[in-house]
């Protein structure tokens, strides 16, 4: 073992959950680094139990590792006890696999999934001897990339983050090394990547173009600096899922993460245009995976796993055509496994009680649904049609066949949103809590999860103004004094939080000097309540040359230019005012697309 | 259905790329490999059936093992190297099964079975500075153990404190050295009550502290069958 190698095992004995960062789980990838061209390291700015959980990790581990010549590692967040371990001891942000030094690679790649998530990522930068800011870094340094939903506004991390791969990664990455590799054949300059990494479909390179603002502060275009650059980056997207690769032999962790399963995508993109929902936008248009994909990637999947339980993921999989044929399938198929089933993300327009008896073969535990609002006329509003009757007779049948818990998503303080329409909210949850207590007796529970509504960027509510820190304060007050059910539980996200994120969500590259600040001040793991201190964040805000008070950036006007209109999600401005018009108007039906 | 059952005690080793692997961990990696293997377990009856393995005492975060122990009952007719091939293919490197035999029908559980644990406790020759002279210290500290009647040791546990007596349930203490370090041979007995484990047993009687203890190899090497 190498002298690294040591330091490494033995201060993993003084941290809560080593088994974290040992790797060498069933399944995971050990290619020669000598005899491998190019070597990328996927980097999950969040703890291990989170980052494996996600699947566009294991997809891009998968087609790197597939690829000829390319090495791929991983990397996730040091909880906070190995970080104080590491700094005091000189070790370097490490793969899991190796246990290499993060620095050593060529590329490194981040996962950018929330942006509450920005301060780790300049975190395990710094953690791996690598400058936080691009403009700081020389010529050795790895290749910084990014992708994921953050990247479809990459600007407040524009200047720690060289190129973000924008829409489905699963090709566009191969892309990426290709342009790499014959850069660094070419033995040129970085400048030179940059623009070649540009040509790239997809890729945008923050550093090729230069923010305007006006007198007042607020963004006024985004100018490319080179006459090479894309005016419009135009997101990736994967036609034929069936021809998308996919892992067959995914890694299985030996620590419990948090999708402890088999996951085999069914489906990307939804079908729904609830028009709150980025998800919708930036995975769109609605694409199914074959059941006979589904079922040989399943088959496969357990037997290289060997895991006990499958989920089918898609933001909504009930809306797969064939979701009951599959959920047949498996149950007749692997009888003898004593599988269980689970479907994130629930609709209840389309579910049926018939799925609901397949699912979960071993364990009835919880199902999850998302109403978002707390009546039809809100529910109608926002383009999320789905009414009482429907909702309270799937929940009586779920209570019926043996289910105790059943989880509710709600927004608050969406557009049009009214005291009535959370009286509804409460309504409802009450008597599903009803029907509970009556078929399922005590046990029954009804959890209900409240958010704040967050506008997102290339959703029709862009340009909604969100609710103060104090307005929804007062609507959670409400439903908390109204919720008194035995039945029911109701938890609530952090105000402050939320705005930070919604904050970041739309914020300009400004932006990016908080994140450098709060992050210097000591920010870490923000999406975690335990370490979230919002009071680092208004420094750092205040620190900043920022022209708005903390979390206060007006929202832009219809009309206005918009900090990240340079990315196309291929959904037209026009058709976004119209169905942010139909909000209004409450002609929800007619405007579908 | 396949009513046929047997049930085959595994014994197997977990290396050092596995040493951080925690308990619980370890037997829910067994249980996929056996998925991995396509060996039909037997599973318990009732509302949540679960399968039927039983281990033997829990080995801490950090240790290795020559020599943990795994009850499975099988529910297909397959003599125990079998099941013992089979597991080999499919564990995680650093888990390897090292034995497979039939359980005679009526013997006590696995985890009743175990009355004692043996462990070395190796600390390199980095981690006992000063030398000869710390060496000596070491010998002295050994002898004086040997002489006392009673050493109690106490550990606290959410406000709880749990004593235990190193002469009655350390019933071999023993160290050797050389150019590499040193390596302590620690037998435990094992007891419902609770028993000290072996870095327990290692700081009372020589007076190591805690960064010392977290850079040794700790190595379950043996195990103890009561005669019952």
């Amino acid at each position: 073992m190498t002298e690294l190698l040591q330091v490494i095992e033995r201060t993993l004995a003084f941290v809560s959950k080593p088994a974290r960062y040992v790797g060498n789980e069933v399944n995971s990838v050990h290619k020669d680094w000598e005899n491998s061209e190019t070597r990328v390291l996927l980097a999950f700015p969040d703890i291990y139990e989170i980052g494996m959980s996600h699947i566009g990790l294991r997809i891009l581990y998968h087609v790197l590792n597939e690829e000829p010549g390319v090495l791929c590692e991983r990397a996730f967040a040091p909880w906070t006890d190995l970080e104080r371990l590491m700094r005091e001891r000189d070790i370097p942000l490490f793969s899991l696999e190796s246990w290499r030094p993060a620095r050593d690679f060529d590329i490194v790649g981040f996962s950018l999934q929330y942006e509450i998530g920005y301060t780790n990522v300049v975190n395990m930068l710094d953690l791996a001897g690598i400058a936080p800011c691009s403009a700081d870094r020389d010529k050795d340094s790895p290749l910084i990339i990014a992708g994921g939903p953050c990247a479809f506004n990459p600007e407040p991390m524009s200047r720690f983050i060289e190129a973000f791969i924008v829409g489905d990664g699963e090709r566009a990455v191969l892309d990426v090394i290709a342009a790499y590799r014959s850069w660094k054949k070419g033995g040129n300059a970085r400048q030179d990547l940059l623009l070649d990494l540009a040509k790239v479909d997809g890729v945008y390179v923050p550093a090729l173009y230069e923010a305007q603002y006006d007198a007042s502060g607020r963004f006024r275009n985004l100018q490319g600096l080179d006459a090479t650059v894309p005016e419009v980056i135009t997101k990736r997207t994967i036609d034929d899922l069936d021809a998308a690769p996919y892992p067959t032999a995914p890694i299985v962790p030996f620590v419990e993460i948090v999708h402890d399963r088999l996951a085999v995508e069914i489906m990307r993109g939804c079908p729904g245009s609830c028009r709150f929902c980025q998800a919708a936008a930036i995975y769109s248009p609605a694409r199914e995976r074959s059941r006979e994909t589904v079922q040989e990637l399943l088959s496969r999947g357990l037997e290289s796993t060997g895991y006990e339980e499958i989920s089918l993921t898609a933001l909504s999989s009930t809306d797969h055509s064939e979701i009951q044929n599959i959920v047949d399938w498996v149950r007749e198929h692997f009888a003898e496994r004593h599988l269980s089933i689970s479907l994130p993300s629930l609709r209840f327009d389309s579910f049926s009680a018939d799925l609901a008896r397949n699912i979960a073969l071993e364990k009835r535990t919880g199902l999850t649904f998302a109403p978002e609002a707390g009546n039809e006329r809100l529910r109608h509003a926002v383009n999320k049609k789905i009414d009482d009757a429907d909702m309270l007779g799937i929940v009586e049948s779920l209570f019926g066949l043996g289910w105790t818990a059943i989880k509710l998503y709600f927004m608050v303080g969406l557009p049009t949103e009214t005291r009535e329409d959370l009286e509804g909210l409460v309504g409802l949850a009450t008597e599903m809590a009803r029907l509970g207590k009556r078929i399922a007796g005590a046990r029954a529970r009804i959890n209900v999860a409240v958010s704040a509504f967050i506008p997102k960027p290339h959703t029709p509510y862009q340009w909604e103004q969100m609710a103060s820190e104090d307005e929804l304060n007062e609507k959670y007050r409400f439903l908390r004094s109204r919720l008194r059910n035995r039945q029911i539980s109701l938890s609530w996200r952090d105000t402050s939080l939320a705005r930070l994120e919604a904050a970041f969500a739309r914020g300009d590259r400004r932006l990016g000097e908080v994140v450098l600040k709060a992050w210097q001040m000591g920010s870490r793991f923000d999406a975690w309540s335990t370490e979230l201190n919002i009071d680092i964040w208004r420094k750092a805000w205040a620190e900043s040359a920022i022209p708005f008070e903390f979390c206060q950036v007006p929202p832009p006007s219809p009309g206005d230019p918009l900090p990240w209109q340079h990315i196309d999600t291929g959904i037209t401005t026009d058709y976004m005012m119209k169905q942010r018009e139909a909000t209004y108007s409450g002609c929800a039906f007619s405007c579908h697309l | 259905m396949c009513v046929f059952m047997s049930l085959v005690r595994v014994r197997y080793r977990k290396g050092r790329s596995v040493r951080f692997i925690s308990h619980l961990d370890t037997a829910r990696a067994l249980r996929r490999a056996l998925n991995r293997a396509g060996v039909a377990v037997a599973f318990s009856q009732g509302f949540s059936p679960r399968p039927k393995i039983s281990f033997g005492p829990p080995l801490a975060v950090g240790h290795l093992s020559e020599t943990e122990y795994v009850d499975i009952a099988v529910a297909e007719p397959m003599v125990a190297e079998q099941l013992a091939e089979r597991l080999n293919a499919t564990l995680p490197a650093g888990m390897d099964v090292m034995w497979a035999g039939k359980v005679p029908a009526g013997s006590p559980s696995i985890s009743a079975a175990i009355t004692e644990l043996e462990y070395t406790v190796a600390l390199h020759s980095s981690d006992v500075s000063g030398g000869e002279e710390a060496l000596r210290n070491l010998h002295h500290a050994l002898e004086r153990y040997r002489a006392v009647e009673t050493l109690v040791v106490e550990r606290e546990r959410k406000g709880r404190i749990q004593r235990f007596d190193l002469k009655q349930q350390v019933p071999v203490l023993d160290m050797n050295s050389g150019a590499q370090g040193v390596e302590f041979v620690v037998r435990i007995s094992v007891s419902k009550g609770g028993f000290p484990k072996p870095e327990e047993v290692v700081r009372a009687v020589f007076g190591l502290d805690e960064e010392q203890m977290k850079g040794a190899v700790i190595t379950r090497t043996d195990v103890g069958f009561g005669s019952a």
